[in-house]
């Protein structure tokens, strides 16, 4: 569950968050939409505190306050930035399983290879990230912010250079992940059909 | 596994696959020593070891600078900083992974020393070796501290050696000259810079996690 109450953030002088209010539910799936530079992204950075805000009034991700218990937010937030970072050096396996393994999850070799399957990625397992295709990328992102059993998911442009085995396979994914009471919020220009809501951010505020 | 582990290995595996860093330092290294070995021609500073640190110093921030700005230019540091793993721990595993590095690359740098300058510290070589390895320690704390602070800025690879070199220069580096040196004259001042060594390097370590931490 995600609640925020007066949110705001700025880079310099420039105010990017201008005071959000924002409820999601668990099993609660939101569409977060916007134009080009309106925040979507920066919210997204901040709730998973990659990015620390200005000030707020309330700011929790499962009761846990963003500044006071960070590590506790990052435990139950699974994230996929727009253009998901690996390391091109290791295979697709290694990279998830180094992510399990900074999670302190147990067994995290064949949890990664299940959730290589799971995503159509099991026969580019053991193939070097960095000969992965954008698409192929964006799958073992959605695998990494997944995998950890996150409570919340962040994804920012999930659909990015998927094709419409990938699509599916995330939609699926995220339906199954919304059954199991995840809140879940998606930047995205394309319709989501099965998001119960959609919030539009303009210039900084939800309208 | 204890995520300091996994840092280090993972830092080991990316590094070794590529081997740009090491490979670029291990040159440049050669090229500084050689450059020394050309144009000083006093004898009290080819009987020293400050050609050896100093060579060290550079090429092991240059590793360490290169190593950090990886990380943030492909936005795979974002990845570790989204793990659940406290900032003391994420400062620690890299620490520790470019100390790795940095001794393999020190080790390089030690054996072109003794071949371009001779042995200077005759039955003592191993003694010398072992402290160049615990002077890594220091440079790769405060290193790692430095590019920490340094890379995500424009011009951050030059920057990080200049936060890092005048802190090192008068504390680790010093220390580690005199140990060296007391070895090529046989003096006595062995364990006491020795000493001091280690105290800066533990300074540099708890004072680098401990920032880490705060600065979350």
């Amino acid at each position: 569950m995600i609640k925020l109450n007066s949110f705001f953030k700025s880079f310099g002088s420039r105010k990017i968050l201008r005071g959000i209010d924002l409820e999601i539910n668990s099993g609660e799936i939101v569409t977060l939409v916007g134009n080009n530079g309106s925040g979507k992204t920066t919210l997204l950075r901040s709730i998973s505190t990659l990015d620390f805000p200005d000030s707020y009034i309330l700011a929790e991700v499962d009761g846990f306050d963003l500044e006071k218990y960070p590590e506790e937010v990052r435990s139950r937030i699974g994230y996929l930035a727009h253009n998901p970072p690996f390391y091109p050096e290791l295979t697709g396996v290694e990279n998830l399983k180094l992510w399990l393994e900074l999670n302190s999850i147990d067994d995290a070799e064949s949890r990664a290879r299940d959730f290589l399957g799971q995503i159509g990625l099991v026969s580019f397992s053991d193939d070097l990230s960095g000969n992965y295709s954008r698409g192929m990328i964006q799958r073992l992102g959605f695998a990494m912010a997944l995998s950890h059993s996150p409570t919340t998911l962040l994804l920012d442009e999930p659909f990015t250079g998927l094709d419409s085995e990938g699509i599916e396979i995330i939609s699926k994914l995220l339906q199954r992940a919304k059954m199991n009471d995840c809140s879940i919020l998606i930047v995205t220009h394309d319709e989501v059909t099965y998001a119960d809501r959609v919030v539009e951010l303009f210039r900084g505020e939800i309208k | 596994m204890n995520p300091i582990i996994v840092l280090i290995k993972k830092e080991l595996k990316v590094e070794l696959r590529s081997l740009q860093g090491i490979v670029a330092s291990s040159m440049l290294s050669f090229m500084i020593l050689m450059s020394f070995k050309f144009s000083i021609v006093t004898n009290s500073l080819l009987t020293s070891s400050g050609i050896l640190w100093s060579s060290i110093l550079l090429t092991g921030l240059g590793l360490i600078t290169h190593i950090s700005t990886r990380e943030v230019e492909r936005g795979t540091l974002d990845l570790l900083k989204l793990s659940s793993i406290s900032r003391y721990q994420l400062f620690l595993g890299r620490m520790l992974g470019s100390l790795a590095l940095l001794w393999v690359l020190s080790s390089v740098i030690f054996i072109i020393y003794i071949i371009i300058f001779e042995n200077q510290f005759s039955n003592d070589l191993f003694l010398a070796y072992f402290v160049v390895l615990v002077g890594c320690i220091g440079i790769s704390a405060v290193g790692t501290l430095a590019a920490s602070t340094a890379t995500p800025l424009h011009g951050g690879w030059m920057i990080t050696s200049l936060f890092a070199i005048p802190i090192l220069l008068f504390t680790v580096i010093e220390a580690a000259i005199r140990c060296t040196d007391s070895l090529i004259s046989g003096s006595s001042d062995f364990e006491l810079a020795f000493m001091l060594l280690v105290l800066y390097n533990s300074v540099f370590i708890f004072g680098g996690a401990w920032l880490s931490e705060i600065s979350e």
